[in-house]
Formats: structure tokens, sequence, C-alpha cells
């Protein structure tokens, strides 16, 4: 397994740029001590002064603007964050919370290929639960409005049977709100940022909200991965089947049948907005069906990539050597005194 | 997390109280050694020491800020980068709520003396414990909990969840049984055994898949059970329950939460005041089998203190996390409650660029 990189031996290379401070600095200093050398000549000549201020000192004062340009040169080092020395970090495995939002319209009534839509999407998430491991899964069940049924949880037993539980009456209010339900998904995933987020919207696509494409995105900017699954034939459609007066008929609007069409251009530019992918609901392999499949094929080989056992190499911080050393110029900078020592001497 | 936590060498800090000292003992023995020498200095007159003079102190301030600043990034502080902080353990407890219709009797006494239902005293005491209330209860932020309640038949509102929004949602949902005397025949009751055997279960399916699990540990698993009564109903015994509990090495707190009295009411009229009958033995020895304790509680004050101690009991130690990526502070800009801050190294830099400045310049001292 290749160990990634992470550290070059500089972090801010651009940081340099200060030590034009050091030279503002340096040159201050020679500005300093000229002028000082001006102002004594002007108040006595060299002699008398070696009389009167004997314990003055020049040397003393080259002294300490050197330590001092040293020290603020060691600072411009330490800014702009030095490594050396290569060490191994272990990178611990992301888990993956994966959120289920699936469409609990009446348009799901309808019957494609012999079972009603939303049977063969509870169908598709109970064999998905076979195959999951390590993951925390919930369930968003949405018409109109949307409605958390399940919280992301490990007990997949629950899970099933609040999954049995989802039927047309999850959902109070009519209509299909697409938006909603992502930003419902959205909200239930917590705090915690160091994890797979993955929001798989189950749905025959016909949606009255509008927001969808941009909750795909705003989700997609927060870390989540959006894919969407149609459900139902997109060509001929579906009569949907409703029970009136304890007789079983078809759905009607403005007095005709409804043939429900599953919309995939929706759901693509969801997916897509969203960082994921759009899929047909189907038979993809001969055990698989769209929503294990995505699940085989696309997501749980981002858990493996961050398996355990693998490493980071890295390399020591070392900043904080220079401005040990900027610190101990200093100090001594400040011990040397600008005078030498001792008392003054009297006057003879 | 503890301040000194952010430094990786805090023992360094303490160098702070040599510096600064040394800075103002060499500032001011430096004063204190004549710079010339004159034979008499009555004839100059005393002038008041001028503006300038005062102001020189600045450069020793400057000085002393500057290496306070240097010793703290020699400290290196550093921050745990957000991106790899992964909560490794935590503890896993279900929580067992009786919703029989004896709860709904308001004879729970709130903090301002005010009365509560039973249930309702439950809800907030569980919403604190969720939460944290700002004083003992800090929250139990990154544990899982679950809420299971029941009446004649135990539900399971809630799975083990770190989603704890939700599960307080569903709390506030919980209401005793309703409708015709028919409807509450079939519904009301106190099932107390099968809905500890239910909790039971709960945890058992997260601990199977959990076991395993690199990611995860859960450090404790535990149920707290409450109830107002006795078991009236449903089909295992709750000592049978606990039986299962120990088990599997669930710990079960069991509370009996009410009033030792209560009023005998019929219809608007009191008869009189009974003791309020909880099976105290049965609960005792469920806590006893598991590890666990028996509480009683007989008003919201009583409750609250429980869970407290509950929540002592069964805090996860890890209060540090692993973090796996540190940023080092000294030498990058430093976003703090909406600040933008610059590096303390900068900052260092650039007051001694000024100190150098004032030396050089306005508070030059000849010689």
């Amino acid at each position: 397994m290749e160990n990634q990189t992470i550290d070059n031996f500089v972090d801010n290379i651009d940081q340099l740029k200060w030590l034009i401070l050091v030279a503002v600095a340096a040159a201050l200093m020679i500005y300093g001590l000229a002028m000082k050398k001006r102002a004594i000549r002007a108040f006595a000549s060299p002699k008398l002064i070696g009389f009167l201020a004997p314990q003055s000192s020049w040397a003393r004062q080259y002294v300490k603007a050197a330590l001092a340009v040293a020290a603020l040169i060691a600072i411009v080092t330490a800014l702009i964050g030095p490594r050396w020395g290569r060490y191994f970090e272990p990178v611990q495995q992301r888990q993956l919370d994966l959120m289920i939002c699936l469409d609990v319209s009446k348009s799901m009534l309808a019957e494609d290929a012999g079972m009603s839509r939303l049977d063969r999407a509870k169908d598709d998430i109970d064999r998905l639960l076979d195959h999951l491991a390590g993951a925390t899964i919930g369930l968003v069940t949405f018409a109109g409005k949307a409605e958390p049924a399940c919280p992301l949880t490990d007990d997949y037993e629950f899970y099933r049977l609040a999954l049995e539980e989802v039927g047309i009456h999850s959902a109070p209010v009519g209509g299909t709100n697409l938006g909603d339900a992502i930003a419902t998904a959205r909200k239930a995933f917590g705090a915690e940022k160091n994890r797979n987020r993955v929001i798989v919207l189950m749905t025959d696509g016909e949606d009255h909200g509008g927001t969808a494409v941009d909750e795909a995105a705003k989700a997609h900017e927060a870390g989540i991965t959006v894919y969407a699954i149609g459900i139902g034939d997109d060509n001929r459609g579906a009569l949907v089947p409703v029970t009136q007066n304890g007789h079983r008929t078809f759905l009607k609007y403005n007095d005709q049948q409804l043939w429900s069409k599953m919309d995939p251009v929706r759901l693509q530019a969801i997916a897509r907005a969203g960082g994921g992918e759009y899929h047909p609901s189907g038979q993809v392999t001969g055990t698989q069906r769209t929503l294990e499949w995505i699940y085989q094929q696309r997501i749980a080989p981002l858990q493996e990539e961050a398996a355990s056992g693998r490493r980071v190499e890295r390399r020591h911080v070392r900043f904080h050597w220079f401005a040990a050393t900027a610190l101990a110029l200093l100090m001594i900078e400040t011990l040397i005194g600008e005078r030498r020592g001792g008392k003054c001497p009297t006057s003879p | 997390m503890s301040w000194w936590k952010s430094f990786a060498y805090p023992w360094v800090l303490p160098l702070i109280l040599v510096v600064v000292p040394l800075v103002w003992w060499s500032w001011l023995s430096e004063r204190r050694r004549a710079p010339i020498r004159f034979s008499n200095t009555s004839r100059i007159p005393r002038s008041a020491e001028s503006w300038s003079l005062r102001a020189r102190t600045v450069l020793p301030v400057l000085r002393s800020l500057a290496l306070i600043l240097l010793v703290v990034s020699i400290a290196r502080p550093r921050k745990a980068d957000e991106l790899t902080r992964i909560q490794t353990e935590g503890v896993a407890i279900e929580l067992v709520v009786d919703r029989s219709g004896s709860m709904n009797q308001d004879d729970f006494t709130g903090p301002r003396g005010r009365k509560k239902t039973r249930l309702q005293a439950v809800k907030d005491v569980v919403h604190g414990f969720v939460r944290g209330d700002g004083r003992d209860l800090k929250g139990r932020q990154g544990d899982l909990l679950g809420l299971t309640v029941f009446a004649r038949y135990p539900d399971t509102e809630c799975p083990l969840t770190r989603d704890h929004d939700h599960l307080l949602k569903m709390l506030d949902k919980v209401r005793v049984p309703h409708g015709t005397p028919a409807q509450l025949e079939q519904e009301d009751g106190t099932a107390i055994g099968d809905a500890l055997l239910l909790a039971v279960e709960r945890i058992r399916n997260i601990g199977r898949r959990l076991l395993k699990s690199e990611t995860f540990k859960i450090k404790s698993r535990a149920i707290i059970l409450l109830t107002d009564g006795m078991q009236n109903s449903g089909k295992y015994q709750p000592t049978q329950a606990a039986e299962a509990a120990k088990a599997l090495g669930i710990k079960v707190y069991t509370i009996g939460a009410a009033p030792r009295f209560q009023e005998m009411r019929a219809g608007p009229f009191t008869l009189g005041r009974q003791r309020v009958p909880i099976d105290e033995d049965s609960l005792k020895k469920v806590a006893k089998m598991t590890g666990g304790k028996y509480f009683r509680a007989t008003d919201a004050g009583s409750l609250a203190a429980i869970y407290t101690e509950i929540d002592r009991l069964e805090r996860s130690t890890i209060d540090e996390q692993q973090y796996y990526r540190y940023e080092e502070l000294a030498y990058q800009w430093i976003d703090l409650r909406g600040l933008h801050l610059p590096p303390p190294l900068l900052v260092a830099l650039i007051l001694l660029g000024i100190e150098t400045l004032l030396a050089n310049t306005r508070f030059r001292k000849i010689p």
C-alpha cells in the first residue's frame, strides 16, 4: 500500500518576505549607531569622552546589534516552518454513514414490473442490509414533506422493522419534494467530521419542490455524496392503483388515468450536483440489484481506501529550535550592558 | 480540554518567569550606572523628567512581550485538526421509560414547587441527561443512546444512535395510552420484564456488529429502566430479563419513580392517601444481578439527582480523544472566535522591529 507524504521541508516558504523587516531593522541599527557617534562627537572630543564616559563601549554595541539581527533572522527561519526527519503516522479508518431517502408518494404505488415501486425499493434496501458492514444506516421517507423514519444506527434489525412499516401513509403531505428529502437527510448527519457520508435517493423522480439540485449541491459542499436511483419505467410509465370506496381503480388526474413515468433527467442533474451518480433501478448483475451494486462498486471502496494499516509519512516540526535560538540570542543581548560593568570610578 | 494540553511542551512556559524579570533587571541596572561623570551636578537644574524618558520604558515592555511570545512559541501551541479527530470509545445506553396511564398523574413537584406529571418530569430530566443541563450534567455527546417505552407492550421508539436530536424528538412524542376504555384495556399496563428484554435485544444487536470494530469501542453497556408501578402484564418477569442482561454484561440501573403516597381519587373526590405500589424488591434484584443500582425518585429533584449519579457512573473516561493530526499555531494564522489572529512568532518579530525602530530613533540613548 502506498504511503502518502504530507510534509515538505518548509511549510510556508513565502514567509521569507519578513527578511525585509530584518534588513530594515539592521539598517536602523546602523543608522542609530551613526547618529550616536555624530552626537557624541558634537558633545566632546574623543579623548574627553573616554574620560567622561569610561564605561561606554562601542564594541559592545556592535555585538548587541549583531546578536539582535541574528535573533531576528532565527525568528524568520522559524516562521517559514522548517521540517526534517521522517516519521510515520497511522491513518484511522473512517466510518460510513449512509442515509437512504425513500419516496413514499402515491406514484410509488405504480406497478411497473409486477411489484409496486415502493415494495421493490424496500426489497432492494433489505438486500443491501445483508452486505453492509461497519456502517450506520438511516432512513428518511418523503412525499410532499420529509420525515426521518430511522436515525443513523448500527441496529440493522431495528432498521428492518422500521422499513417494513414504511408505506404511503408514512408521509402525511402529498406530492413529491426531493429537496426537502435531501435537506432532512443532511440534518441527520452528526457533527463529527471524519466520516464518509452518503445519501441515496430512491424515487421515481417526479419533483414538485424544485430545490433538489441546490440541496444536493449544498450537501456536496458539506462533504456528502448524493446518489440517485430511479425507480420505475421511464418509457411508458405505469398506472397508479388506488383503493377508492373499497374498489381497486387507478389514480386519475383531471378525469384521465395518470400514467406515472420515471424522470431520469432531473435525477441525473441532482446526482451530478451531489458529486454522485444516477442509475435506473434494475438487475445489474446476476445477483446484484442497483442499490447493492452502487454500494459494492462505489461506496464500499471508499472504506477500503482508509483501511487500517495504512500509514502516512510525515516530517518532524523543527521551528521551535530556531525560536529557542532567537530567545537565547536575545537574552544574551539583553544581559550585555552597553556599558562595562563595575561601579563608576570616582574621580581621583 | 485543559488549556495546557494545547501545548506540546507546556513545561517550557515557566521560562517566562525567568526571562521577563531578567529584562527588567537589566533595564533598571542599566539606568543606575551613570553614563557620564561630572564633577558637580548640583549646577544642572533638575529638569522635570521629560516625557521622553518615561516613555522609554516602552522599550523593555516591547522586549518583554516579544520574549513572552517567543517562549509561548517554543512551547509549541497546537490545535487538533478537526478532520482527524475521532471518538474511539463510548458508552451504549438504552433508556427504558414507563408510559402506563399512572405516569400521567401530576404528583411530581418540580424545582419551583410546580406540579408536573410523572412522565413530563422524566422527559425533562432525560433532556438534561442527553444534552447536558449546564450544571452537573455534561451531556452524552458521542455516546450511543436508544429509547424504548412500554405500557402493556414495549416499543422501541429510537434505536441506539448518535443522533440525539432524533431521540429527544421521539421522547417528546411519547404519550400515555388514551382513547376509549376498550382501547385503554388493550394498551395500558406495565410490562417491565418484556420492556427490559427488548432493551437487551437492542444492545445485543449493535454489540455484535461493533465487537470487531476498530473505529469505535463500546466501553460499557447500560440500561436505565424507569417505572412507577408493579408489573401487571407481559410474558417475562423482570428477573428473567435481567438474566439475559447479565449474560451480555449489560448493567441495569432501575429507578422507581413515584412519590411515597398518592391520592386515591374517585372522580373529583379525594378519598384519601395510599402508598404507591412499586415492586422495589424486583427492581432491586434486577440492579444487583447485573451490577447496576436501584434508585427511588419521589419528586423531580431526586429524579434529576439520580440521573446525574448514573451519568457519573457511566462516563467514558475518554475525554481526550485520539488526535491524529495537529496544526502548529506558532507560525500559522489562528482563527479564534471569529477573529483572524496573526501567528505569535510574527507578532514577536514585529514587536522587536518596533523596539529597534524606537531605540534607534526617538529613544536613542547617548552614548
